[in-house]
């Protein structure tokens, strides 16, 4: 027992350590956010100052963040919607039925995984220039599909294999047609595989920052763009990149929040159950 | 029998059902036509510009050039390349095997200890869930040489002098990274260790226990064999996305100092946007691919061996 | 009488005719056909660019043309421009580019020669005195004696010193040869306080832009008129020996700054002096940022030349219209306005930096702004870098090899040889040399 107590001690500050280390950052950046220039130039560091939010209120007055959150929020939650959509259908196809070629599109989507995003971003470019669509949310949306889309079919499939079919088998015996069977039976039983889902494709949508940096420009410019905008010729605006960036945080946070459960699931393509 | 009112979702829902075959390949259908949109398409494009010498600035004249293999020849020879690349597997095996090390001990000691503190869980997941480029931007100011945190410890520590910085310093520059790398992902790591940890069958624990086995055999003959399985996914996704890094180095230190952390993502990003040697670049990151691909292949096959020795 | 009566018609006929010549043109009237148009404007993220967007309403509400301002930094900026070109969507109208890019996108054909619009009656302001910009940065923009764009951001380099500073240590500023420039340095540096020198020493285009300022005070030269590589001959050894030398008076972590680090520096009074873009000057007299309001003198870079040329580095910028724009009027009527004498001198203190040398004569503004005499003085003599294509090149094996210098990784003498061998194989690759 005594040994117990030991273990349980030691993993509790084990457990304290790991959150002031992950977390100190994140905290030094809301502090950051809260100070005046002079607090954050200031040599040693301040944790103790008054604090302003004059921060916040140049973000969204003078450097007009608002709009960048409305395009990151827009095509943040379409991608998800759309990934989710077809992506769920994939997968369920893929996980009850022998699909010629399976095998192949499963390699597929994993080596999506595996290429240098770099490389797509000129083919992208001149895809979407060709099509009239530079600088749109409808472009962003569509090149972050094509990264959500295989995750969630990969995903997805995970879930709907620890589905028995028996439910299918029963439903459709008691003359629910295949389609009803998935529709009223399967997919709310998969409610929290979908959920995590959609979850995962909204932070990585809302956290992109190379494709949005070379296909948007003014008008769809998204969050992340704009923070590293905050690095400028006259100076680099700290105070400003820290308040936007709590900000930018903090959804993701609560997200995280809401699915912690499975989250594990997702980050692993689904091979770890959390 | 449902009853037959025949409303637009009915008719739909037994049109699609009537044969198996209709069935899944409605379901699959678009997902193909999509990924096919927006996967191959800008794939075998990436391919063929790969085999020309495209330079953006010379756009006219190189777009429809072919030159075939002329740019995998020229980089194999190219001595920054090679720098590159050590630098990038360096940076990945030192990142992966502290994350892998550190993840299985922490997690090690919290099983059993089960906090199912949802604040505990998400804030150990911090690191991951922040944006790169935020996480890269944080660091850059902890890192800063005036007024940066991390460096004021640092120096209080006497571990680092005034007459440098983090991330000026050619020798110190490639574990400033690390550390942010590790800081990044070992919550990854133990979250999903201690997860799999966690799944694993009591029995053979019992068995141990009655036959009195010491905990360094229980580990090696029990847990490691068992664990085997999770260790490979997620080995073979953190060198994936190792070997690929770029936000963080593109936002701390652009390939600097000197090439100290010059990574293949930035090697590639730099031919194609300070270069503008478009047909290059792709072929850099063709080879990329290639070594991410033997990597997992290997990777896949030594554990799948190893396990079958168990 | 009658000849009376004839006289004064004929002299009211010459008065308004001539009056009718000179007011006959207006943005207003110029602008009509281009009116509900909008234009893209792609440009740095510099001073001058926030004043004009600041400035942007009085010229949508006078011509009609709506305007949208892109920024981005120095190297994305021409990223951005480039996809657009090569791909020739069409997605900019005004491009502001950086003087030595000028070859390099003559040749590939992607910006417009500007002979037809300021020959063009109906577009052309002819109050517009084109004689008004600087030669040297006139000159800059064209090739081959064509203009390709009207200059719009004065940036020379030169240095920035703190005359406070520098007073509080009993140090005379400021220095006009190395030797003085490095006394000085070594007294001013006081760590971790205050540092003799900034540095822009970044594996970046800032550290071959501050290196090439020291190359030409030791009266060294990137290659010679027959296109001979002179990178790794004695002069360029001891200004490279020199700029190393310098990093022992810095700050650390200068292999990690460009120029806006420098500019906090230099704004937060950490350094006494550094070599620094002119337009920069606003920056220095903000209250709201600076803490050196008041402080800062300019002078050329300290020099060791033989023939006594005052040294200064030329990286200014002109507004050009991109062959695959689809307003070039429009285009043109804006980068008119936007490079006017009236509109660069209300911008002065707002983030403008003018190129035309009657703003740089004005008694109030020189005796408000010190950066002005000293930037009127350097524009005749300003250094170039090369503006052929092929120095995109150059400049990544010059900062590779310079950082790994400063940053101790190379040795002076192996890094020159480095670059100059590398330079060479890019001249004779570009056809220059044989």
């Amino acid at each position: 027992m005594e040994k117990e107590q030991t273990k349980r001690v030691v993993a509790w500050i084990i457990i304290t350590i790991i959150l002031v280390v992950n977390v100190l950052p994140f905290v030094w950046l809301i502090l950051t956010s809260l100070k005046t220039r002079l607090d954050i130039f200031a040599i040693p560091p301040r944790f103790i100052f008054q604090p302003t939010w004059k921060n916040y209120l140049s973000a969204f007055g003078k450097r007009h963040f608002l709009p960048m959150f409305y395009n990151s929020l827009i095509i943040s939650v379409s991608t998800t919607l759309l990934s989710l959509a077809v992506g769920t259908l994939g997968a369920y196809a893929l996980a009850r039925f022998r699909l010629f070629g399976g095998k192949h599109i499963s390699f597929w989507i994993l080596s999506t995984r595996m290429f240098p995003p770099i490389v797509l971003v000129i083919p992208f470019y001149i895809m979407a220039t060709r099509w009239g669509l530079h600088d749109s949310r409808f472009l962003m949306v569509i090149v972050y599909t094509t990264f959500n889309l295989p995750f969630v079919v990969w995903i997805m499939r995970s879930f709907f294999e620890d589905i028995p079919y028996d439910l299918e088998k029963a439903a459709m015996a008691d003359g629910y047609t295949r389609w009803d069977a998935f529709w009223k039976i399967i997919l709310p039983l998969s409610a929290p595989g979908l959920v995590t889902t959609a979850i995962l494709c909204f932070i990585f949508s809302w956290n992109e920052f190379l494709f949005a940096n070379v296909l948007t420009a003014a008008v769809a410019k998204t969050v992340p763009v704009g923070i590293r905008g905050l690095v400028t010729s006259r100076a680099i605006e700290w105070g400003e990149i820290a308040a936007v960036a709590t900000l930018q945080v903090i959804p993701v946070l609560v997200f995280t929040f809401a699915v912690q459960k499975y989250i594990i699931r997702g980050l692993t393509l689904g091979a770890v159950k959390g | 029998m449902p009853n037959t009112s025949f409303s637009l979702y009915q008719r739909f829902s037994s049109w699609i059902s009537k044969t198996e075959n209709r069935f899944k390949w409605a379901l699959i259908l678009p997902t193909i036509v999509l990924l096919a949109l927006i996967t191959v398409y800008p794939t075998l494009y990436a391919l063929r510009l790969a085999l020309s010498d495209y330079n953006l600035a010379r756009a006219a004249e190189t777009l429809k050039g072919y030159i075939g293999l002329t740019n995998f020849r020229e980089i194999l020879r190219d001595v920054t390349f090679w720098t590159s690349l050590r630098t990038t597997v360096l940076f990945m095996a030192v990142v992966v095997t502290v994350e892998f090390f550190l993840g299985l001990v922490i997690a090690l000691i919290l099983q059993g200890v089960i906090t199912r503190s949802k604040i505990v869980r998400t804030f150990i997941l911090l690191p991951m869930i922040m944006a790169p480029i935020v996480v890269g931007l944080t660091w850059t100011y902890l890192y800063q040489s005036e007024f940066g945190l991390v460096t004021y410890i640092l120096r209080q520590l006497r571990l680092m002098s005034y007459r440098t910085a983090p991330l000026a310093d050619v020798r110190t520059a490639l574990p400033a990274l690390m550390v942010v790398d590790i800081w990044q992902w070992t919550p990854f790591l133990i979250m999903v260790l201690l997860a799999g940890l966690e799944a694993l069958p009591t029995a053979p624990y019992e068995a141990a226990r009655i036959d009195k086995a010491p905990p360094f055999l229980v580990f090696r003959k029990i847990t490691l064999p068992l664990l085997k399985p999770v260790i490979l996914i997620v080995l073979v996704l953190r060198i994936m996305d190792a070997i690929r890094v770029f936000d963080i180095v593109y936002a701390l230190t652009e390939g600097g100092p000197g090439e100290a952390t010059d990574v293949l993502s930035m090697f590639i990003y730099r031919n194609s946007f300070y270069l503008w040697n478009i047909g290059k670049a792709s072929a850099i990151s063709f080879v990329l691919l290639y070594i991410i691909m033997i990597i997992s292949v290997i990777l896949v096959n030594v554990l799948s061996r190893v396990k079958a020795t168990v | 009488m009658k000849r009376a009566v004839c006289l004064v018609m004929v002299s009211c006929f010459l008065v308004f005719g001539v009056t009718a010549l000179a007011f006959g043109w207006s943005l207003e009237e110029a602008a009509k056909p281009y009116a509900g148009a909008t234009i893209r404007f792609i440009t740095e993220t510099t001073p001058p660019s926030y004043w004009i967007e600041e400035a942007l309403p009085e010229f949508e509400k006078a011509t009609g043309i709506k305007v949208i301002v892109e920024r981005q930094a120095h190297p994305h900026l021409e990223e951005k421009a480039l996809m657009d070109f090569a791909a020739g969507t069409g997605i900019y109208d005004v491009f502001n580019f950086d003087y030595s890019w000028t070859g390099k996108y003559v040749k590939a054909g992607y910006i417009e020669p500007f002979d037809k619009y300021i020959n063009d009656p109906k577009l052309a302001d002819p109050n517009n005195d084109l004689k008004d910009f600087y030669p040297r940065m006139w000159e800059g923009t064209s090739w081959d004696g064509v203009p390709y764009g009207y200059p719009f951001d004065s940036v020379i380099e030169y240095l920035f010193w703190n005359k406070a500073i520098f007073d509080k240590y009993g140090v005379a500023g400021p220095p006009k040869t190395p030797d003085e420039w490095m006394d000085a340095m070594a007294k001013l540096t006081h760590p971790p306080e205050l540092y003799g020198t900034g540095m822009q020493a970044k594996r970046h285009l800032s550290i071959v832009c501050e290196w090439l300022n020291v190359l030409w005070a030791f009266d060294g030269e990137l290659y010679d008129e027959n296109y001979n590589v002179l990178v790794n001959n004695e002069n360029a050894i001891k200004a490279t020996e020199f700029y190393k030398k310098m990093a022992e008076y810095a700050p650390p972590g200068v292999t990690t700054w460009t120029w806006d680090d420098v500019n906090t520096a230099l704004q937060q009074g950490i350094v006494a002096q550094a070599i620094q873009w002119d337009e920069n000057y606003g920056s220095m007299e903000d209250p709201e940022e600076s803490k050196v309001v008041g402080q800062m003198r300019y002078a050329p870079v300290p020099t060791a030349r033989a023939d006594g040329k005052p040294v200064s580095h030329y990286g200014g910028s002109s507004l050009g219209i991109p062959v695959s724009s689809k307003n070039k009027e429009a285009a043109f009527l804006f980068i008119q306005w936007a490079t006017s004498y009236d509109v660069q001198l209300r911008g002065v203190g707002k983030g403008s930096s003018p190129t035309r040398r009657s703003i740089y004569q004005i008694p109030e503004l020189r005796a408000k702004y010190p950066s002005f005499e000293a930037t009127d003085a350097a524009a005749e003599t300003t250094f170039w870098r090369p503006r052929i294509p092929e120095w995109d090149e150059m400049v990544e094996v010059l900062a590779l090899e310079l950082n790994s210098v400063v940053a101790g990784a190379k040795d002076v003498k192996e890094a020159l040889a480095t670059s100059a061998a590398k330079i060479e194989e890019i001249l004779v690759k570009g056809g220059y040399k044989k």
